[in-house]
């Protein structure tokens, strides 16, 4: 631990020896009295002196945690000497301290912990208040000499980051992709071949599995008949995450609500054992190939939480979409269509056949109200832009609907869900 | 700064000012209270402002207006116990305040703390005090201490002797 003198070792040595002092020069002995007091209290606090060797350190910090879920941690303190009373600050951005045991929590993210041993371990139970990848900041331990003449402090720096994902929502229902790959999973295939879906009868042929033979329909035909099916195949999906808003301003939530919409999706499609792949375009454009496994779970979910707003480079995105996004995925974009650029990037996906869907997050209640008859005029021109947009959109087959803002997550997906279905209807 | 930071501030000024005000300011003592309360001002000053070196200028000030008060031909008032515990006070409060801004403190603990501290040295100035006025009225009570603090001396030293050699034992 590191020492450093307070201040009222300082005014105790001062006042100390001036009192001494001024005794001596108008000769009564009070001024020498409360020096002396004062001088022999410092001098009780510089023989008192010890610097301890500490260390702190959190244990089972939780890699993943879901924002307002209940966690514990546990700190450890060991020292050299015991420990007595110390002030322990824990750097924990972005959570709640709502409870601690074996130490009291004394304001933010300080516990006071006293204790005679030299050991001393306290849980802290947190609760975290937004989504995003964070790295823990340091434990500082302070603590006083004997009488508090020297300030004592550690800090321990804590390895490692934690992942905080949003709220799950709970989604009734998800986009089925229209084409499948070639892995099994829960999805009806379009194609032919061994799964448990009826699809057709055909002809029995050499080679044919007897299994698959019909005999119902073989014995009024006269001739073998086989069963042909669907097989069960899942889907490529890929998220496409727009972060492009101006920082600073208000439509930074808009970037907060793609992050929360992606990350159900995510999960959501997950259970259901779709391939999921990843692309965040924000100050750097990255991308994650369709995939599956924890591993790949947990990689998706870091780069997702550590989309931030910012400047997007088209070409770079350009890059990131084609290189992540390939048939036979379906694309989910997620974005406030602020910017052109990703209109016609989704127009290019759609034109090289991609299955592509729009979610696009509802920027109006972020923006403040026209305040005079050009800016209302203005801001009518912008909607019918935005809308215009939309139609193009719409009318090469992209599915596109709007979150608003106080809908709850399945309403948007319900709504493409809805819009693809009868467009594949429609199709034939 | 935080609630703790602003109270203990808030307590230290108080205290340094009821101080200052308490001093008799006939026959020329004003000019202690005059020091005192130049000293109360850099206080206030310094824990508005974050200048730790305020709590030595306003002890130092306590000090030298408790010297001036003591010279001249007036009844020191409040009595030398009283004015250690209140500058003991003022400089636990005030050097509080400041570390409450680094850091969250627990009020209670601080209270108790900077009381029993003020408790402790102003019982010792007492007691001192007395000391000093036996040994000026008679002698005794300063020979019966003196002995006292012999006999303690000497038993203290025999045991680190004692404690040293331990063959001897």
């Amino acid at each position: 631990m590191r020492a450093r003198p307070t201040a009222r070792l300082r005014a105790y040595v001062t006042a100390g020896l001036v009192g001494l002092g001024a005794a001596l020069a108008v000769g009564d002995p009070g001024p020498a009295l409360i020096g002396g007091a004062l001088l022999g209290l410092a001098i009780a606090g510089l023989a008192g002196r010890v610097t301890p060797t500490m260390s702190a350190r959190l244990d089972q910090i939780p890699s993943s945690m879901v924002e307002g879920g209940e966690y514990r941690i546990t700190l450890q303190l060991e020292s050299d000497r015991p420990l007595g009373s110390v002030y322990v600050e824990v750097g924990l951005d972005g959570m709640d301290v709502t409870s601690t045991e074996g130490g009291r929590l004394v304001g933010g993210s300080t516990l006071f912990i006293g204790s005679k041993d030299r050991v001393a371990e306290a849980v802290i139970n947190v609760s975290p208040t937004g989504w995003g990848r964070s790295e823990p900041g340091p434990i500082t331990v302070h603590s006083d000499s004997l009488l508090g003449m020297f300030h004592l402090r550690h800090i321990e720096n804590h390895n490692g980051h934690i992942v905080v994902l949003p709220e799950e929502s709970t989604l009734k229902r998800l986009l089925s992709p229209l084409e499948t790959n070639l892995h099994v999973g829960e999805l009806v295939s379009t194609r032919r071949g061994s799964g448990s879906e009826f699809a057709d009868l055909r002809p029995y042929q050499h080679g044919d599995d007897p299994r698959a033979i019909n005999w119902r329909v073989s014995s009024r035909a006269r001739s073998l008949w086989v069963n042909e099916r669907h097989p069960e195949r899942n889907g490529d999906i890929v998220l496409l995450v727009d972060a492009q808003v101006e920082s600073g301003t208000n439509t930074e939530f808009v970037v907060d609500r793609s992050v929360r919409m992606a990350a159900t999706l995510l999960r959501a499609h997950g259970k259901h054992h779709h391939r999921l792949g990843l692309v965040t375009l924000d100050g750097f454009c990255r991308w994650i190939y369709p995939g599956m496994g924890e591993s790949h779970r947990r990689r998706t979910m870091e780069q997702l939480m550590a989309v931030t707003p910012g400047k997007v480079m088209w070409e770079a995105a350009e890059r990131a979409v084609v290189r992540a996004a390939r048939r036979p995925a379906m694309v989910i974009a997620l974005t406030s269509l602020l910017d052109p650029n990703l209109a016609g990037l989704i127009h290019s996906m759609r034109r090289s056949g991609m299955d592509v869907s729009v979610i696009e997050m509802d920027v109006e209640p972020a923006l403040s109200p026209p305040t005079d008859e050009a800016r209302s005029l203005g801001r009518r021109i912008w909607r019918m832009e935005r809308e215009r947009l939309r139609d193009r959109l719409a009318s090469e087959g992209i599915p596109i609907t709007i979150w608003g803002a106080g809908e709850p997550a399945d309403v948007p997906v319900a709504r493409l869900e809805q819009w693809r279905t009868s467009w594949r209807r429609r199709l034939g | 700064m935080a609630a703790t930071a602003r109270l203990s501030a808030a307590l230290a000024v108080l205290l340094d000012v009821a101080l200052v005000l308490s001093v008799p300011t006939s026959k020329g003592s004003g000019l202690g209270a005059l020091v005192g309360g130049v000293g109360a001002l850099l206080l206030a000053a310094g824990l508005f402002l974050g200048i730790s070196a305020s709590v030595t200028a306003a002890a130092v000030a306590l000090v030298l207006q408790l010297a001036i008060v003591s010279a001249l031909p007036v009844a020191l008032s409040p009595p030398l116990w009283a004015q250690a515990l209140l500058i003991v006070l003022i400089v636990e409060f005030a050097t509080a305040s400041f570390a409450a801004r680094s850091h969250p403190l627990d009020p209670v603990l601080l209270v108790v703390r900077a009381v029993g501290t003020a408790i402790v040295v102003s019982g010792v100035v007492q007691v001192m005090d007395l000391l000093l006025e036996g040994a000026v009225a008679s002698g005794v009570l300063v020979r019966a201490v003196g002995v006292a603090a012999l006999i303690v001396a000497g038993g203290w030293v025999t045991l680190i002797w004692r404690r040293s050699n331990p063959s001897d034992a």
